[in-house]
């Protein structure tokens, strides 16, 4: 690869379109991609059926009526759990708290994530080692571990439930992040912004970090999934949300484990989940394709 | 680089002496104890109990015997399973969990980088798209549904495969193996198509293009190797957790691994067992990691070994 | 290292248990049965393994002085005979006749004294120790077990000659013979044990006196046992082989069952009752257990100290749409402490038959009264286990105090030993509970409740204690029966419990199987069954 004539980095990779702002040149190639957009609108209307729904609907339990089937004319359109509880809206219910803690949970295992590789991965050398070992010591404990430390130390509460899923899974992202960086690290806009004056911590936040941002953002999408995922067994192990409060996460834990006998159980929060995540990994394709300073 | 291999092997120790100083302190700080699953034993009796396991000493003094015991390769009694040592459960269980493991994530690997270059190279076109839902479905099915849906069709359905066990033909290991790897694909063929879009754009890539390479050679040659690296950066730590044993697909499937200590262990606050799995595990993530950076280094020659 | 000269051994044994095997296996076709079983095995060890599924294996490898019958109930094991003495308080056994170990050493009364020595021995550090401490009160037992004593002939279990084995109790415990089985009061073979120390029972240095000897125990993976022939009644053993299969995932043992590869389940998921016996008919077996479920109240922390508020939560609940409607699964509405018992009287508690609209009223009434309203609401946490009815006894529970009296209740489901652990530390305000009876008698469970026992519940009732002590020394059992249930109705009436139901035990059992009977206890000897 020596032998490759390599252009000057850094001028080059932030080309403009004339006449419109980098931002609204990028929106603008974000809402050309039907796929994306579309996934948006679903998003949404997932989003605010759970966070509205349950205002609207009856929530109270129906004791007359436990594990009612499906019938789209009734009160109860999607049947009723055991408990006599509209499997609808607690499906809705569910998903406002793991929407909630897998945006948020997503959102902040990211910004650590990629701060810290970077940060390791440029600046190499003995802060990389320990910054490292700092990581690789807290992913040779294994995961249940972490969990029941956590447990004792906050108490069992929402907050403690997020730092749990934060903790856990902030690492593997870590490590990708900087192994990007340690490859930025030698690039030429690299050198040439270090030559410029910037400090490392400038060109930390500036240069490495929305470069390794492009990789993580492919696996942010999965961690939105993984953090619902862990939330449920999270619950299983009693750390999680707490009964008669439900989430996505626990209701298809419940409902996998009635495979047998009430498909339903799964089903609907499960294809709501999925619709979800689907929705995810097409607006991520897409906001990468748009925002992407290499694309032109 | 045989230098490398030595220095960080020798870094290791204090890694290990760290990690198990964290968790066995941090296990005695949680509530509970091994012998609160039983309600009726007098004050005197868990005395006995906590002096049978030398639980009774101060935690340092605990903590030193253990380590001096460890570096003896003497890792203790499981305490909830009095009839093995912890050594004995690991060296009972470790082989069928790494079987499990490594073939899982070597179909992973294989069909998950094959679906990132497909969908890579036909970007946003139908191949891209299938291969883009095929990952989503292996993601948003958890192995919890897949595993029993498994073995209800080809197991007991279809009668092609055993339901479940771990006997010596290889028609036992057909359904973990896939189950397990099945979310692994997905992982691996998102990233490993984010990081060729990624590298087919660096300028090295297409001057190789503009010089009048071809195609095929371009992306041998040079796109794949560059694309790699975020795919070995996951593999090495992934490997690690998979050929550790899943606790899900252990139990769906009644493989007798180690994935069940991990969560076992800290539930029943069996710590000498919690001890021996965190060590073990802990070895195997940095000999992983390790691995990883050296992979890395062939891959990448501006990845030195400092 | 450790672990390669494990496996070396590993190799040797195994080839050694091939040839066992080998020997072992008659001529003709054998008959093996595969049963199910729902955990990995903890210990083997007869004197220390406490968990009751570990006990199958034990009551098959093992014999006690008395044997449970197919139906559970005690039958001469080793013992061929034995007496009562007129005040209740010495049992004398008289072995049978040429009674051997596996290995051909004679078995001797003095065995099955050294079982009960090394139970109570402080070093063994066993959980079992308080069968002989507290449910049947051996003499001398509890100061050797606690380490006041060191001699073991102050334990009151003697073998006066080879063949006789006297057993001397502080207090009559008219329900002994259900405690001296093989699970309880196993016998111990010295010799190996004095060789081998802890690893006297791997399958290459165990020496068993049951009707089945151990040959192989693959952690998480199975048990497998071979037919005895030095076993007494060997002639009458039908099934050459027992592999106890170990399937986590009850699913699955469903699947395997289906599929002809698992004869016998450990459980039945609730979900599948239904659909199984409408698919198996009688193979679907669903009978009572000893265990009981209930809601505790820490009646030590306001405002759980006033019975106006425990009652108030009793007559909130609707027990029988809890049970009957939620929970299902074969578990039975139960609104006494003590499981359902034959002739045993049992008391309820007084809302549970109240009529639904009256029960109500007398909650909110009660709840208002003691103070709580829509201004004052009362918050409080459910400390549950994560089995799958304990969940959702608690979680219906929650949703019902919600809409009843509008209490904010939160369920707090943990791993078991969390779970009582919080009840250990007194942390906890509504715990719940259950209680597994060592035997399916009112009395394992009423001792269990005296408030002398300190069980950790902190209440205190003279009446009970008067009529319990009356009952512990009353031979004849209608009497004894009424008289613990006067003391299970002083502790109802306290509501510090809210009793809910009385667990199943489940099996799937494939009707190439014969001998099978359902009974509380649980006990189901390979030996008593055979397979076509």
């Amino acid at each position: 690869m020596s032998e490759l004539a390599i252009q000057p980095g850094t001028s080059e990779e932030h080309g403009v379109q004339p006449g419109l702002s980098p931002f609204r040149a990028s929106l603008h190639r974000f809402r050309k991609n039907r796929l994306a957009v579309l996934s948006c609108w679903v998003l949404a209307i997932i989003v605010l059926a759970c966070f509205i729904g349950p205002l609207l609907l009856p929530t109270e339990a129906d004791w007359d009526n436990t594990s009612a089937p499906i019938d789209l004319f009734s009160a109860h359109p999607f049947g009723t759990d055991d408990l006599g509880r509209d499997h609808l809206i607690r499906s809705l219910e569910g998903g406002r708290v793991s929407l909630g803690l897998g945006f948020f949970g997503a959102i902040v295992s990211v910004l650590i994530s990629v701060v810290y590789g970077a940060t390791a991965g440029y600046l190499g050398g003995w802060v990389d080692n320990w910054m490292m070992r700092a990581v690789d010591i807290l992913l040779s404990v294994p995961f249940m571990f972490l969990v029941i430390l956590i447990n004792v130390g906050l108490g069992k509460s929402n907050t403690s439930l997020f730092v749990a899923v934060v903790i856990t899974l902030w690492l593997t992202p870590a490590v990708i992040a900087r192994g990007q960086a340690v490859s930025l690290r030698s690039r030429e806009f690299i050198e040439a912004a270090k030559a410029g004056g910037m400090t490392p911590w400038q060109i930390i936040l500036q240069h490495i970090a929305p470069n390794s941002v492009n990789v993580i953002i492919v696996y942010s999408s999965l961690l939105v999934l993984e953090i619902i995922l862990t939330e449920s067994f999270l619950s299983f192990l009693g750390i999680g949300v707490q009964a008669p409060a439900a989430s996505w996460g626990t209701l298809v834990n419940d409902g996998a484990g009635r495979i047998e006998s009430d498909l339903r159980l799964l089903l609907l929060p499960g294809s709501m989940l999925a619709a979800v995540l689907f929705c995810l990994n097409y607006i991520t394709d897409g906001l990468r394709d748009a925002f992407d300073p290499n694309e032109r | 680089m045989f230098q490398y291999v030595v220095r960080r092997t020798l870094g290791s120790i204090p890694t290990l002496f760290v990690l198990a100083a964290i968790t066995f302190f941090m296990m005695r700080v949680a509530p509970g104890d091994p012998f609160s699953g039983n309600r009726r034993l007098t004050p005197e009796v868990l005395a006995n109990l906590r002096r049978a396991f030398n639980l009774d000493l101060p935690l340092w003094e605990q903590f030193w015997r253990y380590i001096w015991g460890v570096l003896h390769f003497d890792f203790g009694p499981s305490i909830k399973n009095r009839d093995y040592s912890v050594s004995e459960l690991i060296g009972i269980g470790f082989p069928t969990s790494l079987e499990v493991g490594m073939w899982a994530m070597l179909v992973a690997a294989i069909i998950g980088i094959a679906l990132g270059i497909a969908g890579a190279l036909r970007r946003n076109t139908s191949v891209d798209y299938s291969v883009g839902a095929i990952a989503m479905v292996g993601l948003a099915i958890p192995i919890f549904v897949i595993g029993p849906v498994a073995q209800s069709y080809f197991g007991l359905h279809l009668r092609w495969l055993p339901i479940s066990g771990w006997g010596d033909s290889w028609t036992y290991r057909i359904l973990p193996v896939l189950t397990l790897a099945l979310p692994n694909i997905a992982y691996i063929s998102r990233l490993m198509r984010g990081s060729m879009i990624e590298i087919m754009r660096t300028n090295y890539v297409r001057t190789a293009r503009a010089k009048g390479l071809g195609e095929r050679r371009t992306i041998l040659r040079h796109a794949l190797k560059g694309a790699l690296l975020p795919v070995v950066a996951y593999l090495g730590p992934a490997t690690a957790i998979t050929i550790t044993g899943s606790i899900v697909v252990e139990q769906i499937f009644s493989i007798p691994g180690i994935g069940r200590y991990f969560v076992d262990a800290a539930i029943n606050r069996d710590y000498p067992l919690v001890m021996g799995v965190t060590l073990f595990y802990g070895s195997i993530v940095i000999f992983a990691n390790l691995l990883t950076d050296i992979v890395r280094g062939l891959l990448d020659p501006k990845v030195s070994y400092e | 290292m450790m672990l390669a000269n494990y496996s070396a051994r590993m190799t040797i044994s195994g080839m050694i248990l091939a040839a066992i095997v080998a020997l072992a296996q008659p001529a003709a076709a054998e008959s093996v049965l595969t049963r199910g079983m729902g955990s990995t095995i903890g210990t083997l060890d007869p004197q220390i393994n406490f968990l009751a599924y570990e006990g199958f294996i034990l009551d098959d490898i093992y014999e006690g002085l008395v044997s449970p019958d197919p139906a559970g109930e005690p039958v001469p094991g080793a013992a061929e005979t034995w007496d009562i003495s007129d005040d209740g308080l010495t049992y004398t056994f008289h072995l049978r006749d040429g009674l051997k170990w596996s290995n051909g050493d004679p078995l001797v009364a003095q065995d099955f004294v050294n079982g009960v020595i090394r139970t109570l021995d402080p070093a063994t550090a066993s959980d079992k120790g308080y069968i002989f401490t507290s449910t049947i009160s051996v003499v001398g037992a509890a100061a050797f077990n606690g380490g006041e004593s060191t001699d073991p002939a102050s334990v009151g279990v003697s073998a006066p000659d080879d063949k006789t084995v006297v057993i001397q109790l502080e207090k009559p415990a008219p329900y002994a013979l259900y405690i001296l089985n093989s699970f309880y009061f196993p016998p111990l073979h010295k010799p190996s044990f004095e060789a081998f120390g802890g690893d006297f029972i791997k399958p290459e240095n165990i020496v068993t006196n049951g009707a089945y000897h151990l040959i192989e125990n693959v952690p998480q993976s199975h048990v497998t046992l071979v037919k005895s022939p030095t076993y007494w009644g060997a002639d009458s053993v039908k099934i050459d082989k027992v592999i106890y299969q170990i399937t986590e995932d009850d699913n699955t043992a469903v699947k395997l069952f289906k599929a002809g590869e698992q004869d016998i389940t450990y459980d039945i998921p609730s979900d599948q009752i239904e659909a199984l016996t409408a698919e198996f008919g009688d193979q679907v077996h669903v009978t009572s257990s000893t265990e009981t479920n209930y809601l505790s109240f820490n009646i030590t922390k306001p405002p759980f100290d006033d019975i106006r508020v425990r009652q108030a939560l009793a007559m909130a609940l609707d027990r029988d749409a809890i049970i009957n409607k939620v929970v299902k699964g074969g578990y039975v509405l139960n609104c006494g402490y003590v499981i359902p018992v034959p002739n045993y009287p049992q008391p309820q508690q007084a809302d549970c038959a109240m009529p639904k609209d009256e029960r109500v009223a007398k909650a909110q009434e009660l709840y208002a009264e003691a103070g709580f309203g829509p201004d004052n609401v009362l918050a409080l946490s459910i400390e549950s286990s994560n089995n799958d009815a304990y969940k959702k006894i608690a979680e219906t529970a929650a949703v019902m105090w919600k809409q009843t009296l509008g209490v904010e209740a939160k369920v707090n489901a943990q791993d078991r030993d969390s779970w009582l652990a919080a009840f250990n530390d007194g942390n906890w305000q509504v715990f719940n509970d259950n209680l597994v009876g060592d035997f399916a008698g009112p009395e394992t469970f009423l001792a269990y409740m005296d408030p002398r026992a300190e069980a950790g519940y902190g209440w205190q009732s003279p009446e009970y204690e008067a009529a319990y002590d009356k009952a512990m020394s009353t031979e004849d059992q209608a009497e004894r029966y009424k008289l613990l249930a006067e003391a299970e109705r002083a502790l109802l009436d306290t509501y510090l419990v809210i009793p809910l139901s009385s667990s199943p035990s489940r099996a799937l059992v494939n009707s190439r199987v014969s001998g099978w009977v359902d009974n509380p206890a649980g006990w189901h000897s390979t030996k008593y069954m055979s397979v076509q």
